[in-house]
């Protein structure tokens, strides 16, 4: 079947609703400010929303590209001296 | 996961809440571009070459949406007008090249450059302008790099990549991209892309001589495409599949292959295709020692290219041809024949052992002794150039 061109309003309701938690354990394990999380969970759903038909798997493009834009909190949590 | 961490997980609603409101109100205005995308792309196709530029200094034209819009049409234009797809994927690189990146942020906009790049690649090696494909590709991949590297963006450029490669003679290069490709498919659990990308590494396959793999990959391919996304890939990969089963001496299961598809062309097929259908056909009858039938075949098609222009075909099916009166004896025939596509193949530029071959051919028409060994030794290696 040919995938859907663009995503309606519920389609992202629903996928953001299924991996609240696993994109909340994600950016808890790097420290991640409530404010940059808004900022960069706002930034992933525009672009899924943006690549819709050329993304099979949309669940799993959000997770990926969440852990792909956290990396750097994860730099930055190793270098942390433990107290 | 500790209570601690639970408590901490909780912190995060109020920042996805904002955040989805956020999207909300950006996606209505994503809608109501992709909905404008159309006629937008009407004016600019619609309007003279030398007025487009002018066109896209306009704000209204430096939509996202107008430029997936021209790489969709940039696809479907390549098979059949390569030079309209060129021009499509060129508008494609110049709305790219103007989309804010404060309204989409740099990631949107770094990756609609790296894919607008890669389809004017693809399109300029379709039309074999090859140095200018690999030029395109370089800009592709440094925009992707820029972009953040989207997994399906890179797919698609190592794609492109390898059917430049192939293009290029570099065979193990070009499966090792697809290869590459056909990993990211697979985890993306995108089936038809992987389908896709399979059938194109059969092509580098068969190019390459390793018919048998050619075989199994494309068989391969073809049983993960859906063919209702890309209805032309199946006749295109069944085309490829009945080529080298004919190459690789299983003339009788090519038949078959070909007799199961000739419906899929018909309802499908571009007339082109029709006519290369026709061609392996004929070649398949020579094969199987069925002149008559490979002669009606081989004319036939042979008049198509003919009217078509297409030259370097027509000359390709007058060899065949040329090899059916072989074995037949007519000499005659086989003498005029030769004589007629021999200035065809040598007004290009082919590989040194080709370019031997048809020494060789030049000598026998100039002494009247065309062999059919003479016209089967040009085709091999003309197959190989």
């Amino acid at each position: 079947m040919c995938p859907q061109v663009r995503p309606s309003q519920e389609d992202l309701d629903r996928l953001m609703r299924r991996l609240r938690p696993r994109i909340a354990g994600l950016l808890v394990s790097r420290n991640v400010s409530p404010e940059e999380a808004e900022r960069l969970v706002g930034e992933a759903l525009i672009e899924i929303a943006y690549r819709w038909s050329r993304v099979h798997d949309h669940a799993g493009w959000l997770l990926k590209s969440l852990d792909k834009k956290t990396r750097p909190w994860l730099k930055i949590t190793k270098e942390e001296p433990v107290p | 996961m500790s209570p601690m961490h639970d408590d901490r997980r909780s912190d995060y609603t109020p920042a996805f809440d904002r955040a989805e409101e956020g999207v909300r109100r950006r996606f209505a205005r994503h809608v109501e571009e992709l909905d404008a995308a159309a006629s937008l792309a009407l004016d600019l196709l619609a309007a003279p070459e030398a007025g487009r530029g002018e066109l896209l200094r306009q704000p209204r034209f430096h939509a996202l949406g107008l430029c997936d819009l021209l790489l969709e049409r940039c696809r479907e234009a390549w098979t059949e007008e390569p030079a309209w797809a060129v021009e499509l994927g060129a508008l494609a690189v110049a709305v790219a090249d103007r989309l804010d990146t404060i309204h989409y942020g740099d990631g949107l906009v770094e990756d609609a450059r790296a894919r607008a790049w890669a389809h004017l690649a693809n399109a300029c090696r379709i039309g074999s302008d090859l140095r200018r494909a690999e030029e395109a590709l370089a800009s592709a991949w440094e925009h992707h790099r820029k972009a953040g590297e989207d997994a399906f963006t890179e797919a698609e450029i190592l794609s492109f990549e390898g059917s430049l490669r192939n293009s290029q003679g570099q065979f193990e290069e070009a499966i090792r991209l697809f290869d590459h490709a056909l990993a990211i498919y697979r985890e993306g659990r995108d089936r038809h892309r992987e389908g896709r990308t399979l059938i194109k590494k059969g092509t580098a396959l068969g190019h390459g001589g390793r018919l048998k793999e050619a075989i199994r990959v494309t068989r391969r391919g073809l049983a993960s495409i859906d063919a209702a996304e890309e209805p032309y890939l199946e006749v295109v990969a069944r085309h490829n599949l009945i080529f080298y089963l004919h190459e690789s001496g299983e003339s009788r299961e090519a038949l078959t292959v070909l007799e199961r598809s000739r419906r899929l062309y018909t309802v499908l097929g571009e007339p082109l295709h029709r006519a290369r259908l026709r061609w392996v056909e004929g070649k398949i009858f020579l094969d199987l020692g069925r002149l008559e039938e490979a002669e009606a075949s081989l004319t036939e098609i042979r008049a198509i290219f003919l009217e078509r222009g297409i030259a370097f075909d027509a000359a390709l099916v007058s060899l065949d041809l040329a090899m059916v009166h072989a074995r037949r004896g007519n000499t005659g025939e086989v003498q005029r024949l030769a004589a007629e596509m021999l200035p065809i193949f040598e007004s290009r530029d082919v590989r040194s052992e080709a370019l031997a071959a048809l020494v060789l051919l030049r000598g026998a028409v100039d002494t009247e002794r065309v062999s059919l060994e003479i016209l089967e030794h040009l085709s091999g290696q003309l197959r190989r150039a």
